[in-house]
This record gives C-alpha cells, sequence and structure tokens, in this order.
C-alpha cells in the first residue's frame, strides 16, 4: 500500500510537449506527451509539403508564396497547439540548416515567428547528425535494440538539399558529417535534362564518392556497418517494400526499423522509372512534390550501399524530430549524453594536437571547480560550464602550430572542430574563451570578442578570469599542486594546494594571470604557502 | 472467339451485371410489397406507401434527372450492364409508370379497408355531409383562401411552379370564342395542410385533399370567372447538379446558389390528375417545356408522399405495429459519465434497439467535463432542433476546442446544414465545409481528454448519421473506443479532413478514396487464396448498395474459387447471384422492414480469425472513389461477438427477407421446416430486450435516492 502512494507521489503530471521542423521539403509537427522522464508517447504528427528547397536551388531566396504557404501552415498547427494548451513558448522549434542558403533566411524565420508566435533555431550541420543519434536511442526501447546499438552504424539521412550522415560505435557519436547532396537538387537536375531518368545512379555514383571516402576512412570495418537510411522518402519506400497494414503510405513509427535488401531497393526503383509521377501519387498514395521525389533519394541510398559493398540495409522510421523530441524530454537540452559526447570530441581533439593531456585535465577540473564555488556569483548556467570545461581542455591546443601566439591558434582549431549537437555560436564561445586563457584581457578591438553579442561577451570574460586562474595554477604543467581547495571570502580567493611543495612558479603566474579574476570578481588571488 | 474467353476471364462481360438503375426501383418495389402484404397492419401500409412516393420523388429528381442530362448531351458510354442512358431512361420509365400504376391501385385497397376502421380518406366534397360541407366553406374561407395566391400565366407571362410542389391549374372559359383559354396556376405552398380532417359526428377520421377543396371553391378563388377546369398537378426538377466547387470562391455562398438553382432548373416530369383534358395537358406541357413522355396522369390525389402525415393521427392504435421502443443498452449505465465506462472496455451498440442515447450523451459529456480539451466531429445529416449540435455550440462557447466538419454537400440537406454552420461558427467553435471534391461521409467524433495519467483519446465511429431523429428509425452500428491506435488515427484523419496535415499512414483505420477499395479488395483476395487451398472460406457483408464494378468482379472471382459469399443488401444490387461459372456461391438477401435497413458491416473468415469491420461505406464507385468513408475493425471480444450475432440474425430471416435471383427478380425466402419463422428486426429487437432485462435483474437491489447534483465532483478521473 505505502509503496504505491510513494510511487503515486513520484510520478509527474503527464505535460504535453510540441516540436516542429522546417525541412527543405516539408513542415512537421509532433505533438507527445511526457509521461515518465524516459518517454515521449507521440500523440499526433502533422506534415504539410513545401517548396523551400526548390525555392533555394532555383533562386536562392524563398519566394513570397511559399513564405505565406509555411505562416499558413504554421497558423493551422497552432490551433493543434491551442486544442492541447501548449504553450507557444515551449514549443521547440527548429529549421534546417541548409535555409542557410537563402538571402531571406532570416527574414522568413522572423515572419514565421511573427505570425506563430513561435521562435525558430536554425540548426547546424552538426546538430542535425547529433539528433539523430539522440532519435535512434528511441530504437533502444524496442525489443532488439541492443543489436543495433552493438557494433558500428551509420545513419545516412537523405534529404532534399543536403545528406547528413552519423557514424556510431557501441551506442556512442564516431563522427557527423553534412553533404551538400540531396534528392531534390537530383531532380532539378534530372528536369534541366541533364542525364535521363535511368541513369540516376549513375549521377548519384558521381556524388556519393565523398561519402564512401570518408566511411572507409573513419570506420574499423566498413564491410560489416548496418547502414540505416532515414529520410522521408525512405520511409515511403520501406512501406512499399514491407507492405503491412500499419503502413499504409509510410513506415510507421511504431514500426521502428526494417531490413531490406540492395536488390530489393534497385528493383524498386525500377519500377518508379518506368511509371509517371501520377502514377506513383495514386499507387503510392503520396503528395504530388514527394512522389518526384522517391526515385532520387533512392538512387543516393542505392549508390552509397553499392560503394560500400553493403548487401542490405535498414529503413527506420525515425526522424531527427524524434530525436528532439528526445532532447525536450530529458528537460534540458544540455543533457549527459550531449555533455559527455561533446567531451569525447573535445578529448579526442586534443591528443589529435597532441597537447598536455594531464595539464588540460587539471586545468578542466580546477576551472569547475571554481566554476561551481561561484555559482551564485556569476549565475551561468550549465551549458556555460560545459563551454568552460571544453575550453579548458583545449586552452593549448594552438602550440601544435606554434607556441608563439599559441591562444590565437587554439582560437581558430576550435573554431574548425566539428562538435556534433553544439551550434557555431557555442563553437564560437568556446574559443574565445579558451583565447582568453593568456595575454590580454578581453578589449573592444579585438574583432573576436567584440563580434559577441554583449551578454555573450559577459560570459567570456567571465568565464575566461576562472580558466585564467585555473592555467596558472598548474603552471609548469606537473600537477605538483596536487588537489587545491579554495577558500572564497569578501576580497580575496586563497587557493589551499594538499602538497607542501615550493610554489615560487605558480604564485607568479597566479598574480600574472589572476588579473582578470580580479576585475571580474572583485577579488585578489592568493596561493597559501604553509612553509 | 478466343479474345472473348480471356476478356471473360478478368473483366465480366455486360450481362453479368445488373442495372443500377432499375435494381434501385427493384429495391423500391420491395418496399411497396410491403404496403401491400395484408399482415401488415393498415396505418404501417399506408406509411410504407407513401416512403414509395417519397422515394420515387427523390429518384426521379436526381437519377432520372441525370439520364435527361446525359441523353441531352448525347452521352452512349454504356454502364456496366451494357444499357446506353436512353435504353436506361426508356426501361426507368417503363418501371416507373408500372410502379405509380401499382401505387394508385394499393391506394383504392388501402382507403376501403381503412374506411371500414372508421379512417376515411374522402375523393370528393360531394361524399361529405351537408353539415361537414358547410364547416368546411367556413374553414376554407378562414384559413385556406386567404393563404392563396393565383398567378396568371401565358406566353408572355412565364411562372415557373417549384418542383415537387403541390398546384392547381385553372383554365378561364375565354372572353371571345377565337382566344385561347387563360390558365392560373394556384400553388398549395407548404403553410397550407394537405389533408383536412373534417368533423365526424360518427366519429370517425374523415379526411379530404386540399386540391379537392380548392376546386370546389375555385369560384371564389377566381372571382366569379367562368372555369373550364381546375386540376391539380405537381413538377419535378432536375436535382443532379454537382456542385462546381472549383468556381466558387467561398463555398457557402455557392451553397446558397446551388439551392437557388434548385428551384429553377429545368421539369422532368409532370404528374396531372387523370380528369385533365387533353387540350389542358398540351398546353401545360408547352408551358413547362416538357415531352408527352413525361407526363403521368394519376387517378387520384396527385403526390402520395404527404400520406405520411394523416398516418399519425392520433388512435387507431389497431392500425399500427406496436412500437418498438429503444433498449438502454446493457453496456452502458447513462446516468454516468460516458468515459469511465468506455475505459472499461470498447462498447457497441446496435441501433435502434440499442438506445441512441449514449451517443447523445457522449457527445453532451464532452461538452460539460472540464477535462476535455476538445472535440471533433463530423456531421451529415443533422436532426433539425439537434441536441447533438447544441452540444457541440455549449461547448464551444465555453471555450473547447470544437472542430466540426459540416458536409455542405449533403445532398437534400444543405439548408438546414448552413445555418448549423454558421451557429456553431458564432459560438467559437472551427468550423470546416467539407473537403474539395470530395464528399465526407465518415461518421467519426474525437473527443480528447486530459487525464491523470495523461491525455486519452474517445473515439464514437457510426455507420448512420449523427441525427438523434432518424437513429430511431435506421438500424445502424456504433462502437466506442478510446484505444490509443484508434485515437491516434482519429486525431490524423481529422487533421487530414482540417487540411492541418496530408493524409497520413494510419495504424487501423482505413479511408477511402485512399484505402477502403484496396483493402476490401486484398481481403477478397486473401478468402479466394484460402479457398483454392482448400481451406473454408467465406465472406459475409451487410450494406445498403453494392454497385461497383470492381468490388462485384473480385467476388465474382472468389466464387468460382469457392468461397462462401452470404450478402445482405437492402437497396441496390448490381451483382447477379447465382449464375453457375461466376456467381453460384453468392447469395444475396435484402431486407425491408420497420426500421431501414442502413448498417454496414463486413465480415472475412480469414482462416477462422474472423476480420470484422463496420463502415460508412457502400460499396459503390461513388463511395469508395468520391467521399471520405472510415472503415473500422471491430477488435474487442464483447463487441465482436454481438457484432457477429448481430450479422448472422440477418441472414436467418425468412419473413421480411427477399432473394435477389439472377433475373434481378427479388422471391421471398421459404421457411425453413417448421421452426417458428425468424423475422430478423423483431429478433434483434427480442434479443436487445433480453439482455437489458437480464441487466436489470442482476442489479443489485437498491433504492437510489435523489442526490443534488454536483458537476465537479460527479466527474470521475
Amino acid at each position: 500500500m505505502k509503496k504505491n502512494s510513494n510511487t503515486a507521489e513520484k510520478a509527474v503530471a503527464p505535460t504535453t510537449i510540441a516540436v516542429i521542423d522546417i525541412g527543405a521539403t516539408f513542415i512537421r509537427m509532433l505533438i507527445a506527451e511526457k509521461r515518465d522522464a524516459k518517454e515521449a508517447y507521440i500523440l499526433e504528427k502533422a506534415v504539410q509539403s513545401v517548396p523551400i528547397g526548390r525555392d533555394i536551388i532555383v533562386s536562392r531566396r524563398i519566394s513570397n508564396a511559399t513564405v505565406e504557404q509555411c505562416a499558413q501552415i504554421l497558423k493551422s498547427f497552432r490551433k493543434l497547439l491551442d486544442e492541447y494548451g501548449i504553450p507557444l513558448g515551449s514549443v521547440t522549434a527548429v529549421a534546417t540548416p541548409t535555409l542557410n542558403v537563402a538571402d531571406n533566411s532570416a527574414v522568413f524565420l522572423d515572419r514565421l515567428a511573427n505570425t506563430s508566435h513561435i521562435a525558430f533555431r536554425l540548426l547546424d550541420p552538426g546538430q542535425i547528425g547529433y539528433y539523430y543519434h539522440l532519435a535512434f536511442r528511441r530504437l533502444g526501447k524496442g525489443k532488439d535494440e541492443s543489436n543495433h546499438d552493438k557494433g558500428e552504424a551509420v545513419v545516412l539521412e537523405v534529404g532534399g538539399l543536403t545528406c547528413n550522415m552519423l557514424c556510431r560505435k557501441e551506442g556512442e557519436i564516431r563522427f557527423v558529417q553534412t553533404y551538400s547532396l540531396g534528392s531534390l537538387r537530383m531532380r532539378q537536375q534530372m528536369e534541366q535534362g541533364d542525364f535521363r531518368p535511368r541513369q540516376l545512379i549513375a549521377l548519384a555514383d558521381g556524388r556519393t564518392h565523398e561519402i564512401a571516402e570518408q566511411l572507409r576512412n573513419n570506420v574499423d570495418d566498413v564491410k560489416s556497418i548496418k547502414l540505416f537510411l532515414m529520410g522521408r522518402e525512405m520511409r515511403f519506400a520501406g512501406a512499399r517494400l514491407r507492405p503491412d497494414k500499419n503502413n499504409a503510405v509510410e513506415l510507421d513509427p511504431a514500426a521502428g526499423v526494417v531490413s531490406v535488401t540492395v536488390d530489393e531497393l534497385n528493383t524498386l526503383l525500377k519500377q518508379i522509372e518506368k511509371s509517371s509521377t501520377e502514377e506513383i501519387v495514386r499507387e503510392w498514395r503520396v503528395s504530388y512534390p514527394d512522389a518526384e521525389l522517391i526515385a532520387p533519394a533512392l538512387s543516393i541510398a542505392i549508390s552509397v550501399a553499392r560503394i560500400v559493398g553493403l548487401k542490405s540495409v535498414y529503413i527506420s522510421s525515425l526522424s531527427f524530430c524524434h530525436g528532439l523530441l528526445e532532447e525536450t524530454v530529458d528537460g534540458t537540452p544540455w543533457t549527459n549524453t550531449m555533455r559527455k559526447h561533446v567531451l569525447r570530441v573535445a578529448r579526442a581533439t586534443g591528443r589529435k594536437y597532441q597537447h598536455d593531456m594531464n595539464h588540460a585535465e587539471q586545468v578542466a577540473k580546477l576551472s569547475l571547480q571554481l566554476f561551481d564555488l561561484l555559482q551564485e556569483e556569476h549565475g551561468c548556467t550549465q551549458r556555460h560550464r560545459l563551454i568552460l570545461e571544453v575550453a579548458a581542455l583545449l586552452h593549448d591546443i594552438g602550440a601544435f602550430v606554434s607556441a608563439h601566439s599559441h591562444h590565437i591558434h587554439t582560437m581558430y582549431l576550435i573554431r574548425n572542430t566539428e562538435f556534433a549537437g553544439l551550434s557555431s555560436e557555442e563553437i564560437e564561445l568556446i574559443a574565445v574563451v579558451a583565447r582568453y586563457h593568456r595575454k590580454a584581457m578581453p578589449k573592444a578591438s579585438h574583432p573576436e570578442y567584440s563580434a559577441l553579442p554583449p551578454e555573450d561577451r559577459l560570459v567570456v570574460s567571465k568565464l575566461a578570469a576562472i580558466l585564467r586562474v585555473a592555467d596558472a595554477l598548474d603552471r609548469v604543467h606537473d600537477q605538483s599542486l596536487g588537489k587545491i581547495r579554495f577558500k572564497l571570502d569578501d576580497a580575496s580567493l586563497v587557493c589551499i594546494p594538499s602538497r607542501r611543495v615550493a610554489t615560487s612558479a605558480e604564485q607568479v603566474a597566479l598574480t600574472e594571470k589572476g588579473d582578470l579574476f580580479e576585475v571580474m570578481y572583485g577579488r585578489h588571488c592568493y596561493l597559501y604557502d604553509p612553509e | 472467339m478466343k479474345t472473348k474467353k480471356k476478356k471473360k476471364a478478368t473483366t465480366p462481360d455486360a450481362y453479368e451485371f445488373l442495372n443500377r438503375e432499375l435494381s434501385w426501383l427493384e429495391f423500391n418495389q420491395r418496399v411497396l410489397l410491403e404496403a401491400c402484404n395484408p399482415k401488415v397492419p393498415l396505418l404501417e401500409r399506408l406509411k410504407f406507401l407513401s416512403i414509395t412516393a417519397s422515394n420515387l420523388d427523390e429518384f426521379c429528381m436526381v437519377r432520372v434527372g441525370g439520364l435527361k442530362m446525359l441523353v441531352a448531351a448525347n452521352i452512349r458510354r454504356t454502364d456496366p450492364s451494357g444499357m446506353t442512358p436512353r435504353q436506361q431512361l426508356v426501361a426507368v420509365t417503363r418501371r416507373m409508370r408500372k410502379m405509380v400504376a401499382d401505387q394508385y391501385e394499393l391506394l383504392d385497397v388501402l382507403a376501403k379497408e381503412l374506411a371500414k376502421h372508421g379512417f376515411v380518406m374522402q375523393e370528393s366534397v360531394e361524399a361529405l355531409s351537408d353539415e361537414q360541407r358547410k364547416w368546411l366553406e367556413c374553414e376554407f374561407m378562414d384559413n385556406i383562401f386567404p393563404l392563396l395566391s393565383p398567378v396568371g400565366v401565358g406566353e408572355e407571362r412565364p411562372f415557373r411552379p417549384a418542383g415537387l410542389l403541390l398546384h392547381c391549374v385553372v383554365t378561364l372559359v375565354p372572353a371571345a370564342p377565337d382566344e385561347a383559354p387563360r390558365m392560373i396556376f394556384i400553388p398549395l405552398g407548404p403553410k397550407l395542410p394537405r389533408f383536412i380532417r373534417i368533423p365526424d359526428a360518427a366519429g370517425r377520421a374523415v379526411f379530404i385533399p386540399i386540391e379537392q377543396v380548392v376546386a370546389w371553391q375555385i369560384a371564389a378563388v377566381v372571382e366569379g370567372q367562368p372555369v373550364l377546369e381546375c386540376v391539380p398537378f405537381r413538377v419535378t426538377r432536375n436535382a443532379d447538379i454537382e456542385l462546381r466547387e472549383d468556381l466558387s470562391s467561398d463555398l457557402l455562398a455557392g451553397m446558397q446558389e446551388l439551392l437557388d438553382d434548385r428551384r429553377e432548373t429545368a421539369c422532368i416530369r409532370l404528374e396531372i390528375h387523370r380528369r385533365a383534358s387533353r387540350t389542358l395537358v398540351d398546353a401545360m406541357t408547352k408551358q413547362l417545356g416538357l415531352d408527352r413522355a413525361d407526363v403521368y396522369s394519376v387517378d387520384g390525389p396527385v403526390e402520395l408522399r404527404s400520406l405520411m402525415s394523416i398516418t399519425q393521427t392520433d388512435g387507431f392504435e389497431n392500425l399500427r405495429d406496436e412500437p418498438w421502443e429503444p433498449v438502454p443498452s446493457p453496456d452502458v449505465d447513462i446516468k454516468e459519465s460516458m468515459f469511465p465506462q468506455i475505459a472499461q472496455g470498447d462498447i457497441l451498440l446496435v441501433h435502434p434497439y440499442d438506445s441512441f442515447d449514449p451517443v447523445v450523451k457522449f457527445i453532451s459529456d464532452a461538452a460539460d467535463d472540464p477535462q476535455v480539451l476538445a472535440i471533433k466531429q463530423v456531421l451529415y445529416r443533422t436532426a433539425s432542433q439537434s441536441a447533438i449540435v447544441e452540444a457541440l455550440i455549449r461547448a464551444a462557447q465555453i471555450g473547447k476546442h470544437v472542430t466540426v466538419l459540416i458536409e455542405l454537400k449533403a445532398r437534400f440537406d444543405e439548408a438546414r446544414n448552413i445555418s448549423q454552420a454558421r451557429r456553431l461558427e458564432l459560438a467559437g467553435a472551427h468550423v470546416v465545409y467539407g473537403v474539395r471534391s470530395l464528399k465526407t461521409h465518415a461518421k467519426i467524433c474525437l473527443v480528447v481528454r486530459r487525464e491523470q495519467q495523461g491525455i486519452v483519446r474517445y473515439v464514437h465511429f457510426g455507420t448512420g448519421n449523427y441525427n438523434e431523429k432518424t437513429a430511431t428509425l435506421y438500424s445502424d452500428i456504433g462502437l466506442f473506443t478510446c484505444r490509443n491506435d484508434f485515437g491516434a488515427d482519429a486525431s490524423d484523419v481529422f487533421n487530414a479532413i482540417t487540411g492541418y496535415s496530408q493524409p497520413q499512414s494510419l495504424r487501423r483505420l482505413e479511408v477511402a478514396p485512399f484505402s477502403i477499395r484496396s483493402i476490401i479488395l486484398a481481403l477478397i483476395a486473401n478468402e479466394a487464396e484460402r479457398a483454392r487451398n482448400n481451406e473454408r472460406a467465406e465472406i459475409t457483408m451487410k450494406m445498403n448498395s453494392l454497385s461497383d464494378k470492381g468490388i462485384i468482379a473480385a467476388l465474382y472471382s472468389a466464387s468460382n474459387a469457392g468461397v462462401k459469399i452470404k450478402l445482405n443488401i437492402r437497396g441496390i444490387c448490381c451483382l447477379k447471384p447465382g449464375v453457375s461459372g461466376m456467381s453460384e456461391n453468392i447469395t444475396v438477401v435484402s431486407i425491408v422492414d420497420y426500421y431501414l435497413e442502413h448498417a454496414r458491416i463486413f465480415r472475412f473468415r480469414n482462416g477462422g480469425l474472423d476480420d470484422l469491420y463496420i463502415s460508412s461505406a457502400d460499396m459503390m464507385t461513388r463511395n469508395l472513389d468520391k467521399r471520405i468513408e472510415l472503415m473500422i475493425p471491430v477488435l474487442a471480444p464483447g463487441p465482436r461477438k454481438k457484432l457477429l450475432a448481430t450479422l448472422d440474425v440477418y441472414f436467418t430471416d425468412c419473413v421480411k427477407a427477399r432473394t435477389l435471383c439472377a433475373d434481378g427478380e427479388y422471391r421471398p425466402v421459404a421457411a425453413r421446416g417448421k421452426e417458428q419463422p425468424i423475422r430478423a428486426q423483431e429478433e434483434l429487437y427480442r434479443r436487445a430486450k433480453a439482455a437489458a432485462s437480464l441487466k436489470e435483474q442482476t442489479k443489485p437491489t437498491m433504492l437510489e435516492p435523489h442526490r443534488k447534483r454536483n458537476p465537479q465532483t460527479d466527474v470521475k478521473l
């Protein structure tokens, strides 16, 4: 009895959540319910085709008619959100990075936000891969999932303008990559008469070499990988090949994943090539714009599978929208998975540039210690904590290029590192914080600093101040001070090492690098010397 | 020769189908046979007669109107039975004439019989007593004369009599012998009673048709001008105008234009009393733009559907069937909220035996329940003062999200639906006026409720309209469920028909025009495949009409494979059963009885799994291709048992059932042995009553004190 009432207390009231994503060819919304901490139960899905990608290919801008169409779609989505009483502010709304190609993407998103009162976040290419990674976790909730988490899995999403690839090993992200190759682009070339429909595969082959090359170089055994095909057209094909009452048109989300042979896909492609678009619309029961994209998407998928030498592949009903949902369920966008993944990338990057790993770990540890100690003062979020941690881990990588001005080299190396799941703004923040780990304090004359929005500039100063102190405390890179306790009072920060060693180098460094800390936190830094 | 044989294997030849129009007329004939049936009480027979008349009016407007348009456009494409539009028109007209003759002959018989029981339909004023005539004269001057507005007509004064409205035509003696007689039309508008009841000293119910009274007092109407003749007549106008949706930017405005148009469309039939002179008929046909072939001279009251009004006369219970009061379903406690009851398990109702109240209660509960977030519903034909529409309006007014798809294209109900749509919109509901180029015929209501454990969707599916008036006359199936997959499908269906989303793949439901046809064909093919493997294979279907060529061809092929096919089809059936080498395994029965058979139930044996479905769709091409329809699998054991038992009863009937023969004729089903013959509707009513009384008996014997109700605490979580 008692136990029951306890669990009842623990159970949180279910909340309804929603994610909306704008892709190159469709706008989609998922409404789900968070019933426990683990799963989002999907209540409704609405999807409508839009010609955004087509507009972009034709004129590099989204036409007024399309903007209007999207606004109307969002209006109708709002009605559904209202029905469930979901506040518009809590809707996770994202737009595909390909939108960035359009000259008017910012105005477009502003217009949508103005009509729908939903703010859209333009994703970075790396984030798409990350969300696919999260979506993939949903498969883990199925029965045969353990299989999919074992070994190497490659997720290939064939989109309208881009293909996104995610490589997972033992359930962790290996790498993510975006290629500018997509079903719409191929379709466009077909329409321009560059080649005949039957040559689709040949055309795709010319483009997928890059993908195959990357796979060969980055996975352990390219022949034994599991290739998961994702994307709308793939789901149509999956439903067609594995007809079931439950996937009349599109692979049912509940179905999860089906396995098909590359030969089957090829036969399907040949059938489509023989039919007119009208026939596909009628027989497959898909919309006209969707029907046109199935063959190009299939040819890309077949081409990749063949070049890599796979006989069979998987088609999954998941989309990166499911990943967005997963993230929402976890409560904060800065999930543990995300943190672990980002740190893994950071450490791998550090190794790549042959930094002093022990020093990097020590500085990171001390930085986090100080960050947590000063939490009330700086009021920064967990997201900033991770930015500081990564900046600390990578602050010295620029030395790989040259010891001279290595902080500058650090900055651009970080800028050019792909962290799946982090936005470019966040990566920039890491780069700038790391840049200020030594030498000059942030100045308005530094372009990287002045380019930041004011609130981010403040964050840089707060975090760099901490990083500089932490770095000073391992001046000689030998972790000789061991564990350090900090004592904070109104006027000073006293650092108390656990070991009694000569501390002169650190003392000098602290005086020198504690400058920003003193400005930002109003406290002088001392090293407690028991001698 | 060879090619012909090959063709036969794939597409059946023309002679393998019955003509759709003639098949419909045979249905009306079966209704007429009920009117002729001496075992049926007299006033019920009169009612059936009036139904055949009203059916025929509709048929004439829509189908004959359509055929005439095809003939006028010189279209010669043949129908599946191989007839050109002209051939069909000729055959249909011949059949209609015979039917009309039968109707009036029967009316004579019924009038004589009814008169014996003190129910007198008087043909003329002369038969009344002096006293009665005096009363009638006063009645005329007070209540009829003021409502008459005669209109002079002629070549220079065109007047278009309204369709289906009774008129009198009067010709006046010309002032000069070389002049043509002047013609006056007197519309007998809907404000006038069709039959006037005359006080009777002997206590009988005496009725006289209004046109006789007007003819008797015609001198007063034409202010003493000399009258040549005064004859009642009625015209029928073509109503087969498909709404030109694409041309109309505002659908609502378009619909009203259509309604106005309907009054203005071409005449296709003139019914006139036999006493009219040849000269008058000629003048009339000329005036109305008709052929002689379109004229129906009748010997009796023109327009018989109004007989319905006098069948309601108080008293004479011995001349009526004992009414079958709907029985409260044992699966529903009407005093409790519907939601927890549905949460206990799916509930299937067989209307009208099971009362329709739970359906009204469901929507009304949804309106009043504070946990309900949204109600979504499709309305096709609603009652004039609909408790359902009132509940939806109430829900919208208190801020619930109410989405209603009102089908403005529901034939003959457009006017009512427009006014309901306006009221719902004013209340704040989101109203959708149908889907472009498709009629939304699906019967579905979705209630979204926030409960402690999360969102729960309650859905009602039906085979009949959300119309609490017709629900007491039509036999239909309704299913309540809150299964997740059905709820999610219901949401998807509404998102598709409201244009929020593209149609998506559904989990449980089948939707026309997307999947019903293909799934039915697949299910039939599956049975055929089993039969070929020497498994037992059976298909049992109940519906209103079967006319789709593709479905019929599939059934023929299944029959050839050895599938036992039993069909219960109330109306049109273009399938020819019992033809050897084609359909010897198919039997078709039709039941015309007290209630209008309206349910669609499909059963496929599927190796003993018995796939069971209910549907809003008939197996007609228009239902499968041009309408949004739903086909719903019935999965829960209780409802399945009940539905299977119900379906079985329809095939045991040997009182009201008739079997379709290969020649298109329907013959009575022979009773089996010495057993008490079963009448399906009676049996279903008996079962419903038995189930209800069993429930009553097993109820704990508790007295229920009236308590003050508190809506806040009455709601169960």
